[in-house]
């Protein structure tokens, strides 16, 4: 959810927040409301668990309305995201998990990202081993595909109908599923043969 | 879950790739399709920056999705998949409504409202700890005004100094303020916005004709500074049009907050040298913004 052009933005809610003013909560529950959807969306597609997610962001509102004072009027979006990113990182690196509200100390950007948190590594390993194997007939149309070309495009570049364009795709994608030990289903099976 | 690259979608239409990926980019296990990918692709020959790669399509993208990139640069994309994690970000923090119902899945408001319920409830409480008597006498800008106050009676009395004729403003009646926008002529009266600008930007550099040197004089001059900006903020005649207004007494409170913290600061470090440095930063910034508005509203 972005502001409606017809009321505040961020940087002037931001600011007011910022000022410590008698309205300064009210503009920051504002903010708070305008993106504490996304930000739980965020923290959730950095791995964050939904158990720990609301704790994280009120952490991340929290930083914010700390940091606000001094905060260099830009792009308040950015800033929030910022924030919230690092205390992802912290989350992931730290064993006792989700700081308290008080008292929290700035969290550092070492450690594994997020995106490493949850990547199945022994998995894109295998991966990486069975594409190699694969044969180049195979292999070449399989990366086309997976570069975002159309199967038009690989056909007229192989030099090859469309339809073998498709079934090489189907083989190949069968045995890679195969090589890893994904499950593959009876259809898939027709195909490779 | 992994096998994320065996979901990739046939050739069926040309929005299925595009649609794709934006859901996996704003959803759980982007990681996954990375390490994926590049295990496919391998590392890129010729690296390529998100902004080079989005380009004249990046207001269209945040706007409405990868279906805006042509499809050689979405083919650059996959190839290069760590950008996919920078485009995540990227998306959060400045992509419009689209992605945000990418996600069919409802938020339910009352976890909203435990996050907001929780975060005012810890405000209120640290500001209601930070209301105790423990607050230095020089943190309290009145107290540092009738100082000066004081300060400046004595003088007067031992060096038979007379006040100006003209009418002083309730503020620098109240703390005796000699400079800047607290002084009695610090804040313009009348004229046209480009003047009164022009006023409000040379009273603030009279913060430099001193240079305090012990803690107690700097923040003595801070708080002075701090008391121009309450003056400005009180001001009930300041000739400006009512959308310049709003935006100087907008920033004025920023600044104000910026000079409470510089004496919080001082008075936990009493680093003068840097504590000052600072200080000259924040007028700088503030004495540039009026000279810009000066400049903007001429001939206006």
């Amino acid at each position: 959810m972005t502001a409606a052009p017809n009321e505040p933005t961020d940087e002037s809610l931001a600011l007011t927040a910022a000022a410590r003013a008698a309205d300064a909560q009210t503009a920051f529950g504002v903010l708070m409301r305008r993106y504490t959807v996304r930000l739980l969306r965020y923290l959730s597609s950095l791995s964050v668990p939904e158990a720990d997610a609301d704790d994280l962001a009120s952490g991340v509102w929290f930083q914010v309305w700390q940091k606000l004072p001094a905060w260099k009027p830009d792009h308040f979006r950015g800033w929030l995201f910022t924030i919230a990113r690092r205390r992802a990182t912290d989350f992931h690196r730290t064993p006792t998990r989700a700081a308290p509200l008080d008292g929290m100390a700035e969290p550092t950007a070492k450690g594994p990202s997020a995106e490493q948190v949850a990547v199945d590594r022994e998995f894109a390993d295998k991966l990486r081993k069975c594409h190699e194997k694969m044969p180049d007939k195979f292999r070449l149309v399989f990366d086309r595909m997976m570069a975002g070309e159309s199967y038009e495009q690989i056909a007229e570049w192989e030099q090859v109908p469309l339809g073998t364009v498709q079934s090489r795709i189907n083989r190949a994608r069968t045995a890679l599923k195969k090589c890893v030990g994904l499950e593959v289903s009876a259809g898939e099976e027709s195909d490779e043969s | 879950m992994n096998g994320v690259v065996f979901t990739f979608p046939d050739d069926v239409s040309p929005d299925a790739l595009p649609e794709w990926l934006d859901w996996h980019v704003v959803t759980p296990g982007l990681g996954q399709l990375v390490a994926e990918l590049t295990a496919i692709h391998g590392r890129p020959q010729r690296e390529t920056t998100l902004d080079s790669l989005l380009a004249g399509n990046r207001a269209r993208v945040l706007d409405a999705g990868l279906r805006e990139l042509p499809r050689e640069a979405l083919g650059k994309l996959l190839k290069q998949p760590a950008l996919l994690v920078e485009l995540r970000d990227l998306v959060f923090a400045e992509g419009g409504d689209y992605w945000d119902r990418i996600d069919p899945e409802e938020m339910p408001p009352d976890r909203v409202e435990r996050v907001v319920d929780e975060v005012t409830t810890t405000i209120a409480h640290e500001a209601k700890s930070l209301r105790g008597p423990k607050v230095p006498f020089y943190k309290w800008p009145l107290c540092v005004g009738f100082a000066t106050a004081a300060a400046v009676l004595l003088g007067v009395y031992l060096i038979g100094w007379r006040p100006p004729t003209d009418k002083p403003t309730e503020t620098a009646k109240a703390t005796g303020v000699q400079w800047g926008w607290a002084s009695a002529d610090g804040l313009p009266k009348s004229g046209t916005d480009t003047q009164a600008f022009a006023h409000l930007g040379k009273a603030a550099k009279q913060w430099f004709d001193e240079r305090p040197e012990t803690p107690v004089a700097l923040a003595q001059r801070i708080s002075e500074f701090r008391q121009g900006c309450t003056a400005l903020q009180f001001s009930t005649n300041l000739p400006l049009s009512e959308e310049e207004k709003t935006d100087l007494l907008a920033r004025c409170k920023k600044w104000s907050a910026e000079f409470d913290v510089l004496l919080t600061r001082l008075e936990e470090s009493r680093d003068v040298p840097a504590v000052r440095k600072d200080a000259d930063e924040l007028v700088n910034k503030l004495a540039k913004y009026l000279e810009s508005r000066e400049q903007a509203t001429r001939g206006a």
